[in-house]
């Protein structure tokens, strides 16, 4: 079976000039498609992914990765919403190209999609009332 | 006909029938204004939003020996005040010296109410009744005399959507609006606005209790840029922003769930505030207004882009269409967002009727009614104006 999945690489600095990505491709079977990337030489880095394959080979894959001794965490774990704070004001949505923010029609309380998120971090900067936050 | 004291007086007995602006529709599409004015006592309107023009008037106490402060800082923030010795007044949007906008009189009036400590700082001049120059102490909002919110610009009745025709990203009190035409954003909770369900100003002025901030307030009559006499539709709903509301009331019974401190981001700090509103149903007049739908209201969208007090205008629409998620703009579909929360709205009209149903809460009759007649102005240039004469 196809799936999609996203995830977010964190690259110690010894692997920053690794290729690891290619190795997803050629040896695993993916298709990748990079969101976001923040490498910096011998410091580290982090990349947002997106994998599409046959579960078993983004299992592989995931593996191989961490094999290496890149951390590997899904997108939902790198963002929060603190829904206790939030006013569900809707300024979010408006830089929200992803369409991960939305408000609920029936509610009209703020619904975070964290399978569409590739954050961007727009949400962040935007909110009047600094209830998202991302650690990037 | 009802009158105030017979509402109440079945608000003590607990038979007052209270809905909010939201229930009252269904009422109304189920039975008919005739049955609404029968059957309803009273309707309970809302919004939740960055209101600006809001403040607080603070007394801090004396300190020994007494300080005639001059100038005050709230946790940096700076507070206007030129009034008595130890009175202050916090607006909203003043900014931290040292933090800018990302800290500022929204946020310490948010951090007082939630009971933290705030560090005061005063500078005086030496006087024969006042000897000391300066003061420094830890403050809270039960430490110090009187905290009183008071607001001169509240719960605009309508308010103008926002778009941006031009190339760039805006940063503007209406949120990011996105370049050609990215997005339309705005601003009022539409069938529950308090002003939006009492258009005329039959029923709201001078005295009306109000929940202010999760207390008690009271409405002290018509708020600074009161426009009466916007253009209005055959209901008598304005097109765009019209009248307006100045609010007072006793920040230390409030709740920091309702008055939040906020930064809009490249704008400036502002407070969002909750205010409830309810309207007794005194006649079919009012049984009307007050049956209101979202599909009814209209708002104007402007363009924030053109750097001008007049800006060009893309039509009207409605605020169910607005609540759908996207509105045309020249035959494109854009996509719509609110600022102001209708979640947050719901919740404070729904909390006032059920003070009402409790008996805890009843209804003051207004001494003056809001105004119909005052002139909304702007203001001319002197002719020649530029920034290196001015002496500020």
């Amino acid at each position: 079976m196809t799936v999609t999945r996203r995830i977010v690489l964190t690259f110690p600095a010894n692997l920053v000039e690794d290729t690891a990505i290619y190795h997803l491709i050629k040896d695993y079977d993916l298709i990748v498609n990079i969101l976001r990337a923040k490498i910096i030489p011998k410091e580290g880095g982090r990349i947002v992914l997106e994998l599409r394959g046959k579960v078993e080979n983004i299992k592989k894959g995931v593996n191989f990765l961490e094999s290496k001794g890149i951390g590997v965490k899904s997108l939902a774990q790198d963002i929060q919403l603190n829904e206790d704070r939030c006013v569900s004001c809707g300024m979010c949505m408006a830089v929200c190209h992803q369409k991960a923010l939305s408000l609920n029609p029936v509610s009209w309380k703020i619904e975070f999609n964290r399978d569409d998120c590739i954050l961007c971090e727009q949400c962040v900067t935007v909110c009047p009332l600094k209830v998202i936050q991302v650690s990037f | 006909m009802k009158t105030y004291e017979e509402i109440n007086e079945k608000i003590k007995e607990g038979k007052a029938v209270v809905v909010t602006a939201d229930e009252v529709c269904d009422l109304a599409d189920a039975e008919g204004i005739k049955a609404v004015a029968e059957k309803v006592d009273v309707v309970t309107t809302a919004t939740f939003g960055p209101m600006c023009s809001s403040g607080v008037f603070l007394n801090f106490g004396h300190a020994d020996p007494p300080v005639k402060m001059n100038k005050v800082l709230l946790n940096d923030v700076p507070a206007y005040a030129s009034l008595a010795a130890v009175d202050a007044y916090l607006g909203a949007t003043a900014m931290s010296e040292t933090e800018g906008i990302e800290y500022g009189g929204g946020h310490v009036i948010e951090d007082l109410l939630a009971g933290k400590v705030i560090r005061l700082e005063a500078e005086g001049y030496k006087t024969d009744c006042y000897p000391g120059e300066m003061v420094k102490a830890e403050i809270t909002l039960e430490s110090i005399n009187q905290a009183i919110l008071l607001n001169p610009r509240n719960a605009y009745q309508n308010y103008t959507a926002a778009t941006n025709s031009s190339a760039r990203t805006l940063h503007t009190y209406m949120g990011t609006l996105l370049p050609k035409f990215g997005n339309v954003a705005y601003s009022t909770s539409g069938q529950l606005n308090p002003l939006i369900n009492d258009p005329e100003y039959r029923t709201i002025g001078l005295g009306t209790k109000i929940f202010l901030g999760g207390g008690v307030g009271h409405v002290l009559g018509e708020g600074t840029q009161h426009n009466p006499h916007q253009i209005r539709a055959v209901n008598k709903v304005p097109l765009s922003s019209a009248g307006t509301l100045m609010l007072m009331g006793d920040l230390k019974q409030m709740n920091p769930r309702y008055i939040r401190g906020a930064t809009i981001k490249k704008y400036g700090v502002t407070l969002m505030v909750g205010v409830g509103i309810p309207i007794p149903v005194l006649d079919e007049g009012i049984a009307e207004s007050v049956s209101i739908r979202d599909k009814d209201i209209f708002t104007t969208i402007y363009d924030y882009s053109v750097e001008k007090l007049s800006k060009p205008t893309y039509g009207r629409v409605n605020y169910q269409e607005l609540r759908s998620g996207s509105v045309q703009i020249n035959g494109n579909r854009v996509p719509a967002n609110s600022v102001s929360s209708l979640f947050m709205a719901r919740e404070i009209a729904s909390i006032l009727k059920d003070w009402i149903r409790r008996g805890e809460f009843f209804l003051v009759e207004p001494i003056q009614l809001l105004s119909r007649d005052t002139r909304f102005k702007n203001l001319p240039q002197k002719e020649g104006s530029k920034k290196d004469g001015l002496k500020l």
